[in-house]
């Protein structure tokens, strides 16, 4: 019972992180369309929060480079458990046009567990939309599980 | 004290806590609802806030910075929560007596609020993160700033109704009529204080996004911040309920029509203050001051005349 209740206030009130790992900005733009009245996350509960603290969903646009990975499994380390990561852009899944570039250290999914990936470059605002989505349902199962 | 009596008192308690908490919860419900509306949003639904609270307190991992103060990072947010909590007790609904009073209350309960935002920039300073330290002091001058009008207006309605008790204060409203013609001024003072007690905008600065993170709030996950969420929600409840029993009592016959009336005055303080959050933009903490100790607080010394001006008119 208790268990349940707690998997639907999860899901009902997932907080958004927002990270760029290297990306080239097309992605936080089309991040940031998706965050905006006219497609209004807030209406399935969500809130853009600057604190990984206060996180459950961790959107993350661009490869991870050299520079950022230590840091980035930091941020990830900070956001409190169950949480889900959405890796937005072709770059998060394949590195994309900065494969085999040198300050590359490789896709998302090699330095930290991803859930859900949303292709293109840049995916539109309707499918990051669609991949939060998803992923609150995702961060619903791994409570219900656990 | 009989036990019976006792106990009946502790079920009072809870019964108020537990309604205040569900009237927060609405009220912060509002706050969001109508700022996505003005907004052009559809906004969260109503059961949102209680969804949040749940899940970070019920789902949520709790961590603690290694290099925190452990003890009183942990123990701001409870004090924050007994506090505004202690507050809502002093507190009458209309012409329905609070739970505990006594002459001078209204002082203490002024005190339990700046307590409970002093817990909060304890928290801040304690999580040893630079965000909560910044978010603390902003916190602490805001806390000045808003305090001078908010405290001179009381004076005034407590020269005017000759009462330091909100019950008394409410009392002499019943005979009187309410005090919100009799001192305009102080009035419209302690409502522009409301955004600046609540941390809305164009008073959010100690927990600006774009500046500082969430300011006191920073390290705060799972539990502890969910405490800080229900404070916050109380307090929404109490603060409006404090301007309203100071200022708006309108007496009706029946007890049930007293506290509808009082919720109603609450939700439309809650309107006014959304509004003005809706349409303004964050200002500089040194705006914010200057706004309050010169505007807002040459209102709260005209309403400060005030009763001294009825006096002598007779």
């Amino acid at each position: 019972m208790m268990k349940k209740v707690s998997a639907w206030a999860l899901k009902k009130s997932p907080w958004i992180y927002r990270l760029n790992s290297g990306a080239c900005n097309a992605c936080d733009i089309e991040v940031i369309a998706a965050l905006t009245p006219r497609f209004d996350p807030e209406r399935f509960g969500c809130l853009l929060k600057a604190s990984p603290r206060h996180a459950d969903v961790l959107v993350i646009t661009g490869p991870v480079t050299m520079q950022i990975s230590d840091r980035f499994k930091r941020v990830y380390d900070q956001v409190p458990d169950p949480k889900v990561v959405v890796a937005v852009g072709s770059c998060c899944l394949t590195q994309g046009v900065y494969e085999g570039s040198y300050s590359i250290v490789g896709p998302v999914d090699k330095v930290i567990p991803t859930d859900v990936m949303v292709p293109g470059c840049p995916p539109r605002p309707q499918a990051i939309l669609d991949g939060l989505l998803r992923s609150f349902s995702i961060l619903q199962e791994k409570r219900s599980r656990s | 004290m009989q036990p019976e009596t006792a106990i009946i008192l502790l079920l009072r308690f809870l019964a108020i806590i537990l309604f205040s908490i569900l009237f927060g919860f609405f009220l912060s419900w509002v706050e969001r609802k109508l700022t996505a509306r003005m907004q052009g949003r559809i906004g969260p639904p109503y059961y949102q806030p209680l969804a949040d609270f749940l899940k970070l307190i019920l789902a949520k991992e709790d961590l603690t910075p290694s290099s925190s103060s452990v003890s009183l990072f942990t123990i701001a947010p409870i004090a924050s929560l007994v506090t505004v909590a202690l507050a809502m007790l002093f507190i009458p609904l209309n012409s329905v007596a609070p739970t505990l009073s006594f002459t001078g209350d209204v002082v203490l309960v002024f005190f339990l609020l700046t307590a409970s935002t002093f817990m909060t920039m304890l928290g801040g300073s304690a999580s040893s993160s630079p965000f909560g330290a910044v978010g603390a002091s902003r916190l602490m001058t805001q806390t000045f700033a808003f305090e001078l009008p908010l405290f001179i207006s009381l004076t005034s309605v407590a020269i005017q109704s000759g009462s330091l008790s909100l019950f008394r204060i409410v009392d002499y409203q019943l005979a009187n009529g309410a005090l919100f013609w009799t001192l305009l001024p102080a009035t419209v003072a302690a409502v522009l204080c409301i955004p600046g007690k609540l941390s809305l905008a164009p008073f959010n600065i100690p927990n600006a996004q774009t500046e500082i993170v969430e300011g006191s709030l920073t390290e705060y996950s799972g539990a502890k911040l969910g405490l800080f969420y229900l404070a916050n929600a109380i307090e929404w409840f109490v603060v409006t309920s404090l301007i309203a029993d100071l200022f708006f009592f309108i007496s009706v016959g029946n007890w049930f029509a007293g506290v509808l009336l009082h919720l109603t005055i609450c939700l439309v303080l809650a309107i006014v203050v959304t509004t003005i959050k809706a349409s303004t933009a964050r200002l500089r903490i040194d705006q914010a001051l200057r706004f309050y100790w010169v505007g807002v607080n040459i209102l709260a010394l005209l309403g400060l005349a005030l009763p001294f001006v009825w006096r002598s008119i007779g």
